[in-house]
Order: C-alpha cells, then sequence, then structure tokens
C-alpha cells in the first residue's frame, strides 16, 4: 500500500510527466517538468520527499493558511490528501478529493482525485463505492499511475469476486516493468479462481519464471510459485506442482509453505522417502509457523507410509511433547502480555519523532516473546494497532513540546511588552522634534533655489562651499577696490580681481552641466531616502497605535491555544490507554489462537498415535 | 491425517494476500484516533503560523532556501551561509535530503529577521564534482531589504556548456 500510495504521490507531482521519482534526470529535463513556482511548497515537497509526511502536512496547511503556496493550489490538495491517506485519515483525505472534485478541478485533476478516493475505499473495505470512483476516471492518467489503477481496478473486481473480469483487466499487460510481475500474479490467481485452471496456471508459470533481480521481483516470483504449486497440487498435476515449490528460495518468507507443499506433492506421488526431505528441513524451523506444525505430523504420516511405525510413533509423542511445551511457553507470554510487560519492553528504547512510521524487525528487544512479536507483527490487526499506538506516543511527544513552546512564547512576548515600553519614550520625543518635517522643508528650499539656478542659469549658484567662498571674497575685494582713490594702482587692483573673478566664473560656467546633473542626482538620493524615512515614521506612528493591541493579540493567541494543547493531550492519553489496551487484546487473542491451533493438532497426533499402537498391536504375534 | 484438508487452507492463505484491503481495525477506536490526528494536524498548523508571526515577523522576515537542479555535476555535502559576516546556518546533507533535493525539494535553510537596508549574503557550498572531485564554491548577493518578507533562493544547477555546476542567487517577491 505504502509503496503504491509514495509512487503515485511522486507521479502527480510530475505534473503529468513520466518522470518516476527513482528513475535518473537527464539533463535539463526536470526545470520544464516541474518547475517549482513558489518556495514555500517546494519545502513542503522537501519534507515529503523524505517521507516525513507529518511536517509536509503541517507545512502546506499552514502556507495555504498564510495564502502561500497559490501557484500550486490543485496538485498541493491531491499531495495533501494522499499524505493524509498514508496515516490513516481516510475521511479527511475523502473530504480533500471530494473537495476538489466539487470545486470544478480540471479534468486530469479530478481523474486523478477519483483514483485516490476509489483507493480510500478500497483500503476501508468498501469495494463497491471503490468500483463506483474508479469507474468515474474518464481519461488516462499520467505516466504511471495508469499502471496503478488498472492493477486497482483488477483488485477491485476481485474484491467482488469477478476473477473473469479481473483476469480480463490485467491480461496482455502492456504497462511499466515495475508492475508487470504483480500484475502477471494477480491475473493467474483471478484465472484459477474463476476456475480456468489450465489459463491460470500458464500465466503464474511466467510470472513464477520471468521479471527482475530486485528483492521485490525474487519475492513476487515466490508468491507466483507457491500460489502455482498449490493450484496444480488441487488438479493433480503433481510434477508441475513439485517444480514449482522448488523454485521457491529456501530463506525467502514463504519458503516454510512451499517445503510444506513440496512434501505433499512428493507424498501424493507416493514418494515417502522424498516428502520427507523438505518436512525435515521444517523441523528446525519455528513452531509457531502453521507449516512447521503441519509438518511435525506430516513426517510420522510419510513414515507410516513407510510402514516405519516405530519412528512414526517416536515422532508423534515428539510433536506431542513439543506442542505441550509450546503452549505452556504460550501461557506464559499470554500473561506477560496481559500484563503490559511486553508491550513496555518493546517500547522502551523507542523515540516516537514520526508518525507513520514502520516498525523495524531489527528494533525488537531480545525477550522471551520476541518470537511471538515477530509472528504478530505479520498480523494486519495487531501490524495497525502498533502503529497506531506509535502515533499516538508520537502526538503526546509533538503536545508536550508545543506545551514547553507556549511557555516560551509567553516569556518572549513579556519581554517584548517591557522593551517597548522602555523604548517609547525616547521614540516619542524624537517623532515630537519632527526632523523630518525640518528636512522636507531644506528639500523644498533647495529644490526652490536648485530652481532658480536653472532659470537664471547661474554658476555661481552651484559653486561648492570653497569656491562660493572665493567668490564672496573676489565680491568684497572688488567692493574695497572700488572705494580706493582712483590712480593706476586701483586700476591695477580692479584689473586682477576682474580676472580672478572671471577664471572662477570660467570653471563654473563649464562643469555647469555636470554640476547641476550630479546636484540633481543627489536630490533624487535624498528623495528616496526622505520617502523611505516617511515610510518608516509612518509604521512608527503606526506601531505607536498598533502595537500595543498587536502584543495583546499575540497574547490572546498564545493564550488562546493553552487549552486546546492541554484537551489534546487529555484525549491522546485517554486514547493511548484505550489503544494499548486494544494492543493486549489483540495479542493475547492471537496468541490464544495459536494454542487452540496447537491444541488441534495435539489432539489429532494423539489420535494418530492410537491409531499406530492399534496397528502395531494388531501386527503383534499372539501370544 | 487428511492432508487436502490442509492442503487447501494453505492455498486460500497464499492466495488471500493478493487482494489485500478490507478488514478495517477497531471502529470506534479508529474514528477516535482520526478525529484526534486531524485536531493535532490543525492545531499544529495553527502553532506553526503563530510561531512564524511571533518570531519572524512579515516585514522583517528574510528566508533563504537551497534547491538543485538536475545535480550532475555536482553531489551537495554541506553549505555554509552568512549575513553581513555571522554565520547562521552549517548544514551537513544526509543523503535522503540530498536526494529530497534532487526530486524537486527545496529546503529552507535559514529563516530569521534583519532590518531595513543592504545587506551582504554569502553562501559557500561544498561537495563533490565530476571525477568525485572535491568542491568548493561561494557565491555573494547584496540583499536590499525592504518592508515586507523577503525570500531568497539559492540555486545549485548543471551548466551543460561548461560540464560544471552553476551557483545561481534569486529574490523572490
Amino acid at each position: 500500500m505504502r509503496r503504491f500510495l509514495a509512487f503515485a504521490i511522486a507521479l502527480l507531482l510530475s505534473g503529468g510527466s513520466a518522470l518516476a521519482a527513482a528513475e535518473k534526470p537527464k539533463p535539463g529535463t526536470l526545470r520544464e517538468g516541474r518547475q517549482i513556482r513558489d518556495l514555500h511548497y517546494g519545502d513542503v515537497l522537501f519534507h515529503f520527499y523524505q517521507d516525513d509526511f507529518f511536517n509536509a502536512i503541517v507545512g502546506f496547511t499552514a502556507a495555504r493558511q498564510m495564502g502561500r503556496a497559490e501557484p500550486h493550489a490543485a496538485d498541493g490538495e491531491l499531495l495533501l490528501g494522499g499524505m493524509l491517506l498514508s496515516y490513516g485519515q481516510h475521511q479527511q483525505a475523502s473530504q480533500i478529493f471530494q473537495a476538489l472534485l466539487d470545486s470544478g478541478a480540471k479534468q486530469e485533476i479530478r481523474d486523478r482525485a477519483w483514483f485516490f478516493l476509489s483507493r480510500v475505499s478500497f483500503d476501508r473495505g468498501s469495494v463497491d463505492r471503490a468500483q463506483d470512483s474508479i469507474g468515474r476516471i474518464t481519461g488516462k492518467l499520467p505516466g504511471r499511475l495508469e499502471d496503478e489503477r488498472r492493477l486497482l481496478e483488477a483488485q477491485v473486481l476481485m474484491g467482488q469476486q469477478r476473477y473473469a473480469e479481473a483476469a480480463a483487466q490485467l491480461a496482455d499487460w502492456k504497462g511499466g516493468e515495475d508492475w508487470a510481475g504483480y500484475a502477471r500474479f494477480n491475473e493467474g490467481v483471478a484465472l484459477v479462481r474463476a476456475e480456468r485452471i489450465d489459463e491460470g496456471l500458464k500465466v503464474l508459470e511466467i510470472a513464477g519464471t520471468t521479471g527482475g533481480s530486485s528483492e521485490e521481483d525474487r519475492a513476487i516470483r515466490d508468491r507466483a510459485n507457491l500460489a502455482l504449486g498449490f493450484a496444480a497440487v488441487q488438479s493433480e498435476r503433481h510434477e508441475a506442482a513439485r517444480a514449482a515449490f522448488r523454485r521457491v528460495r529456501l530463506e525467502g518468507p514463504w519458503s516454510n509453505q512451499a517445503l510444506l507443499g513440496l512434501g505433499w506433492a512428493e507424498s501424493a506421488m507416493g514418494h515417502y522417502r522424498e516428502a520427507l526431505v523438505p518436512w525435515m528441513v521444517l523441523q528446525d524451523r519455528d513452531l509457531l509457523d502453521p507449516s512447521v506444525q503441519e509438518s511435525m505430523l506430516a513426517i510420522p504420516y510419510a513414515m507410516m507410509g513407510l510402514k516405519a511405525y516405530g519412528q512414526a510413533a517416536q515422532r508423534y509423542e515428539k510433536a506431542i511433547a513439543s506442542f505441550g511445551t509450546e503452549s505452556a511457553n504460550l501461557d506464559r507470554s499470554i500473561q506477560r502480555i496481559r500484563s503490559g510487560a511486553m508491550l513496555d519492553e518493546l517500547f522502551r528504547n523507542d523515540i516516537p519523532n514520526s508518525l507513520g512510521g514502520n516498525w523495524q524487525i531489527d528494533q525488537l528487544p531480545a525477550t522471551d516473546e520476541t518470537r511471538y512479536l515477530v509472528r504478530l507483527m505479520s498480523t494486519r490487526g495487531f501490524q495497525e494497532g502498533l502503529k497506531n499506538y506509535r502515533d499516538l506516543r508520537f502526538v503526546r511527544a509533538n503536545l508536550q513540546r508545543w506545551s514547553r513552546d507556549l511557555g516560551t512564547f509567553t516569556d518572549m512576548l513579556a519581554t517584548r511588552k517591557l522593551r517597548y515600553e522602555e523604548h517609547l519614550p525616547a521614540v516619542r520625543q524624537t517623532m515630537e522634534r519632527n526632523a523630518i518635517d525640518l528636512a522636507l522643508e531644506r528639500r523644498a528650499v533647495l529644490v526652490s533655489r536648485l530652481s532658480k539656478v536653472e532659470q537664471a542659469r547661474d554658476p555661481i549658484g552651484l559653486a561648492s562651499p570653497k569656491e562660493a567662498a572665493q567668490w564672496a571674497q573676489l565680491q568684497q575685494v572688488s567692493q574695497r577696490i572700488s572705494q580706493l582713490a582712483p590712480g593706476p594702482q586701483a586700476d591695477a587692483l580692479g584689473d586682477r580681481a576682474r580676472v580672478l573673478q572671471g577664471v572662477l566664473r570660467w570653471n563654473l560656467n563649464h562643469d555647469y552641466a555636470v554640476r547641476l546633473w550630479q546636484t540633481r542626482t543627489e536630490l533624487a538620493h535624498v528623495d528616496k531616502a526622505l520617502a523611505e524615512t516617511q515610510v518608516l515614521r509612518k509604521s512608527v506612528v503606526e506601531a505607536q497605535s498598533s502595537e500595543p493591541s498587536r502584543l495583546a493579540g499575540f497574547g490572546k493567541r498564545i493564550d488562546a491555544q493553552g487549552p486546546r494543547v492541554a484537551a489534546l493531550l487529555e484525549r491522546t492519553d485517554a486514547l493511548l490507554a484505550r489503544q494499548r489496551q486494544e494492543l493486549q487484546d489483540i495479542a493475547a487473542a492471537e496468541l490464544t489462537l495459536y494454542k487452540v491451533r496447537l491444541a488441534g493438532y495435539s489432539s489429532e497426533a494423539h489420535f494418530a498415535l492410537a491409531q499406530v499402537y492399534d496397528r502395531a498391536a494388531d501386527k503383534a504375534p499372539a501370544p | 491425517m487428511n492432508f487436502p484438508k490442509s492442503l487447501s487452507a494453505l492455498a486460500l492463505l497464499c492466495c488471500s494476500v493478493v487482494a489485500h484491503g478490507a478488514e478495517a481495525p477497531s471502529a470506534g477506536l479508529d474514528q477516535d484516533l482520526q478525529n484526534l490526528k486531524k485536531d493535532v494536524l490543525d492545531i499544529n498548523r495553527d502553532l506553526f503560523v503563530l510561531q512564524e508571526d511571533l518570531l519572524f515577523p512579515a516585514n522583517t522576515q528574510v528566508a533563504v532556501f537551497v534547491s538543485m537542479d538536475v545535480g550532475l555535476f555536482f553531489a551537495l555535502d554541506s553549505v555554509k551561509l552568512s549575513i553581513d559576516g555571522v554565520e547562521l546556518a552549517h548544514y551537513l546533507y544526509t543523503e535522503r535530503e540530498a536526494e529530497a533535493l534532487l526530486k524537486g525539494g527545496v529546503q529552507r535553510l535559514y529563516v530569521g529577521n534583519l532590518k531595513v537596508g543592504k545587506h551582504e549574503l554569502v553562501a559557500v557550498f561544498n561537495g563533490k564534482g565530476t571525477h568525485e572531485r572535491d568542491y568548493r564554491r561561494g557565491t555573494t548577493l547584496e540583499i536590499d531589504k525592504g518592508i515586507g518578507a523577503q525570500f531568497v533562493e539559492l540555486k545549485i544547477s548543471d551548466l551543460q556548456r561548461k560540464q560544471q555546476p552553476e551557483f545561481v542567487t534569486r529574490i523572490w517577491e
């Protein structure tokens, strides 16, 4: 399911391009394919691609609330729905997909929404609703999502026991190679269930002998060979069954069933000695496995076939003893489960740092119950319960963190209020002096002067302070010369002053255009600075009136969250207790079932043993 | 012992795993759990927004993002970010994070506050270039921070012409 989902979401993000997440991209292909039009949405994807769905969901919904990620709204909603789906939030996910459909989204978005709605329904066991939703898809889905659609459609049909139609849906698979093994396997099973045995065996044979070399490919081949083997035994094609069972890997997850089946195929052909070989291999494996339990009885059965009655009797006795020991172990474990010890041990070193994560087998504690735990974890009910329990632990840790952070926010706000109150008098004083208005007045005077200089084309008006001082000094000198008694000395001084004035004016006149341009540029800079200052002043004025209410608003928001967090923590604790109880009940019930099965095999062994003794008694010579 | 009976049970077991789905967990508990998770996601969203509003007000906020396009000529190991000579982030990437960037994710490397005016941003990228050679490149950007949030993207892309990575900075409005 998770593989399906992650892949599907990755596809929907590609915006319809056939780019698979795992493929190495070719240079330049991504630029057009999935251009990010909003950085915050990109950040959501950064978390999403690391399977950190929790932060991706929170990031996207927060971005949406803050008016960000708008350019990716439709794709984002699909992504959100898909991630919620992976968290088991089926109702929320359905609402999102339904809202997309109601919003009149584009047809390609609608098709993808229908696909996901179908998946939600199927996972919730509503096969008919899944059929209805998938039937509403009008076009071809993008990329490999189309393969998923075909597979889902076939699964839905199988869920409705419409096996022939399911097989037809999968026949002649033209989709991606990634799904080819699944498709052939499901097709073969559907054909067998439709009682088209010959065709089914043929397809399963292909599924069991072709495909890639990844672990997933090998696993699907194992399953195909196993299904083929059992179907062949049932239709009394024992040679074919033997060949299929032998193809199943000896150390894979399906090997116990294959070994048992291989023994039965041999035994059905009267090859009791050959049947003993795989069954003996099973003797060293975990007795909790039904195949191993069955082999405990199958071995003496074969020995009976070989007329080795004494050995058969010994084997039955050994089986009875083993079943008894295991049953006593189960009793002890059931007791520990009920006392809560097993769960405490299991979660002792678990750090709840993600939502919806998968439990790793290598993280299991080394206790007497570990082998039961491994087996329990292969059952869906226990696995779901465990996942929910871990989710709740994560939720509690998350809420506890927010609870601490809210305390910090409150302290931070109090500090800000204090700082604001401390700075306010100084700010008010500055504002009262009204330095900006004075600067504006000076700027107006400057503009007026410049305009006069321009109109009169007066280069003296653009003189530097030093030049202006020189000009004024020359004016004064000329004035004083004019007051001297006429004569050659006064004339010479007057000529000299005029020359100097002329040089200065000539210089100023020469630079007039450049100086005018420079002055205008500087004035523009002043204007810009003044405009910024005015904006700042406006914000300071606004802040003076709005800051207290802004701070009070934050205070209210923080205060409002406290009780929400506390109430959620309370609900979480209550649910944790319920989930824990349910988990213990599931585990105890499952182990009790093992006990019942063992008891059944044990009584079967007792009965068979009695038969062996009877037969031995019949054959014994009369005294 | 009747072996065909056992056999058919196993055969069913083997095939039933194909059509997965169905078998819903305990309805009441599941419903309560879904409701709780929904409320927890909602409050996380609200608290996220509150935290952002409180710590990084829109008029002073500056956020720096890292993205990658293709990445054939550069494998990212770390990024060091400084603004006005103050080191603000030194981030080492895990393989998973680097992959997330390559798939199209954009990392929010830093979020903080800056005063209005000019600031100098320096980012130094470390990683492996072509032929597994250590590669270190810096890029500088002058930010003219106005009133309003400012978002900066540091983008690593492939420069086909020169067969080497290119480090581009972009300011988003």
